[in-house]
């Protein structure tokens, strides 16, 4: 086939739970995709991870086909899960709502640099470190 | 903004509130894919991020102070109002009917458009998806015309790289005896054995998880691929041609044409005709072995 894209995106999405609505219907609708064709493969490919956030990267041909790749579940929610939160403290800066080891930042680190364009494996972790801290989230050690 | 920049913006948001959110990279025209799957993200990255204008106003300023904190810089933000709409249908605004003109006019229909064929019309059913093949592109209207110029009925065809099935579709719906239909994809495997059974065609056309088969030899190919494929399958290609069967290949911007003339020239190949739409070209050969 004579592929050529015209567009990479990354949605931020509900794993087995896409729907028409924003993102998904204006994100794509505006570069003319069939949105109801990604809902169906996207809801299908995730529906064994119910209750993750699963964000996925749509390559856009020039003939308006589509493929698309499931990413690894936002840096945020990562650091969430590891200390243990709900949510984000709601005044970074002034408060802290938990914390994490050099360790879990290393882990996150692994499984989120298949994604980040990071060069090697310490500023991935400076990458998450700093998005910890903007959570109000402390790294210990 | 940067792509791990972007993946930071979006964590932040999400942190105060947004749950809505998409990052798009930029790309300055059209890319060739080296290869499906190969990532094409660009460095120049924009955040998108859904909301009701009621929760715009109350959400700007965090909003701004998680970004300004992880960008080192004041971002850059554009707000733009949009309209509440069905967007399940938003992208029918983009595919309108496809009709390829000539002695055997051919119309390819999308779901949503009614359309009364006219007598001597070929409709082609194609609901666009998972794979190349939507009838929008001219590499396709390319090959969707010669192929109604060359069919003549009652040949084996072998659609190589099928995509979405629409030009077996087509060989069928002109009167091939039978079709074979080869994708690496497997989606477009899938999509192309649907789009056979859309069009009643099921019967006549074979769809298999393959390349160029070895073993067996046709009428008439297609290849919709592109300048380094066809170079790369011109030997196999030509072998999978019985003495003066007709190659029809497309894909290939007016740049790269004489150097995949000259790959097929090299396996024994005659070109017959060259076809312009644009920028692009296809071109229609015949295997020299008499």
């Amino acid at each position: 086939m004579a592929k050529r894209v015209r567009a990479v995106l990354t949605l931020q999405l509900e794993a087995g739970k896409a729907s028409p609505a924003p993102p998904v219907g204006p994100a794509l609708g505006q570069h003319g995709v069939g949105i109801m064709e990604f809902v169906k493969s996207y809801n299908e490919r995730t529906a064994s991870s119910a209750g993750e956030l699963i964000p996925a990267q749509i390559t856009i041909y020039e003939d308006r086909s589509f493929s698309f790749e499931l990413r690894t579940p936002p840096a945020s929610n990562l650091i969430r899960r590891a200390a243990g939160l709900e949510k984000g403290a709601s005044e970074p800066r002034r408060e802290v709502a938990g914390s994490i080891t050099s360790d879990q930042v290393r882990t996150i680190a692994e499984q989120k640099m298949q994604d980040l364009n990071a060069n090697d494996i310490e500023a991935a972790m400076q990458m998450v470190a700093g998005t910890a801290r903007s959570m109000g989230v402390e790294v210990e050690g | 903004m940067s792509s791990d920049q972007a993946e930071l913006a979006v964590a932040a948001w999400e942190l105060a509130g947004v749950r809505h959110s998409s990052i798009e990279y930029g790309l300055d025209e059209p890319r060739e894919e080296p290869w499906p799957g190969h990532d094409q993200r660009s460095d120049r990255a924009e955040v998108a991020a859904y909301l009701k204008a009621e929760q715009w106003a109350e959400m700007e300023s965090p909003l701004r102070a998680a970004l300004g904190e992880l960008l080192d810089a004041e971002p850059e933000i554009a707000v733009r109002g949009m309209p509440e709409r069905d967007w399940r249908t938003a992208w029918h605004d983009h595919f309108n009917l496809v009709r390829i003109p000539g002695a055997r006019p051919i119309v390819v229909r999308p779901p949503h458009i009614a359309y009364d064929p006219k007598r001597g019309e070929v409709v082609i059913d194609l609901v666009p998806g998972l794979a190349f093949g939507t009838g929008q592109h001219q590499s396709t209207r390319l090959c969707l015309r010669l192929l109604a110029s060359v069919i003549e009925g009652g040949e084996r065809v072998l659609d190589v790289g099928t995509g979405s099935g629409i030009l077996a579709v087509a060989a069928a719906a002109l009167g091939a005896a039978s079709v074979t239909a080869t994708d690496v994809d497997p989606i477009a495997v899938d999509a192309a054995r649907e789009t056979a059974r859309q069009n009643q065609a099921a019967d006549r056309i074979e769809v298999r998880e393959d390349s160029v088969p070895a073993t067996e030899q046709f009428d008439l190919i297609t290849a919709n691929l592109t300048a380094d494929l066809l170079q790369y399958l011109a030997g196999d290609l030509a072998a999978a041609l019985r003495p003066s069967g007709r190659l029809i290949v497309s894909g290939l911007i007016e740049t790269r044409l004489s150097e995949v003339q000259g790959s097929l020239e090299g396996v024994g190949l005659e070109l017959l005709a060259v076809e312009r739409e644009d920028e692009w070209r296809a071109m229609l050969l015949r295997s020299s072995v008499r």
